[in-house]
């Protein structure tokens, strides 16, 4: 896959583009994974859900909010 | 320029970056958040599940007679009541679910000696409550 802007990506991530979303997603997968852990455990289900929260969070967040 | 797997990072990006990478991380760690209550709720809901209907509903068999024991109990139930959450419910593992303290302890997320000074101050709170009539509230 050829490289793209970061900026670029999570744009079209906000608005909706599948593809873009996948790329921001195994961006922070590492993040995710690592939080999936539960009872020192990993738990599959708890990362699905994980997952299915940023894919609904991702649009809400606003990239020309000022600092 | 920073390249990253699948992303070209310009210079004028990093501050996007960061603010997204704390909104992802605040995302991430409260949806783990959310799970885990989520989870811990539901295991207390199939709790109850696994007790035969008639062991749930409490009825009183003498209704009008209100013995000795039945009012120690009721005064018990009060004090009880008045305990803080973590208290009570390291009350109803050790004593109703009979777990012991390290199982307690595995299942709270907290150390075995924990365990045990919430034990013995749960206990000395409900003794102090059931002695002085069960006003005092739990520390």
């Amino acid at each position: 896959m050829e490289s793209r802007r970061f900026s670029e990506v999570l744009r079209e991530a906000i608005t909706g583009n599948p593809d873009a979303v996948e790329a921001i997603l195994s961006r922070y997968m590492p993040l995710i994974n690592k939080n999936s852990v539960m009872n020192g455990k990993y738990d599959e289900d708890m990362r699905q859900y994980i997952i299915m929260r940023v894919i609904m969070q991702i649009p809400k967040f606003d990239p020309d909010r000022a600092k | 320029m920073v390249i990253q797997p699948r992303f070209i990072i310009e210079d004028d990006d990093l501050d996007l970056l960061r603010r997204f990478t704390a909104y992802m991380e605040w995302v991430v760690t409260h949806a783990g958040i959310d799970y885990y209550r989520r989870q811990a709720f539901r295991e207390r809901e199939s709790s109850l599940e696994q007790y035969p209907q008639d062991t749930l509903s409490y009825e009183d068999p003498l209704p009008q007679s209100k013995g000795e024991f039945e009012f120690a109990e009721d005064k018990l139930s009060k004090a009880f009541v008045n305990l803080n959450l973590l208290r009570r419910r390291i009350l109803t593992l050790i004593f109703v679910q009979g777990l012991s303290a390290q199982d307690t302890a595995d299942k709270l997320g907290c150390s075995v000696d924990y365990v045990y000074l919430q034990k013995h101050r749960a206990l000395k709170a409900l003794r102090d409550q059931l002695m002085d009539g069960g006003d005092k509230r739990g520390e």
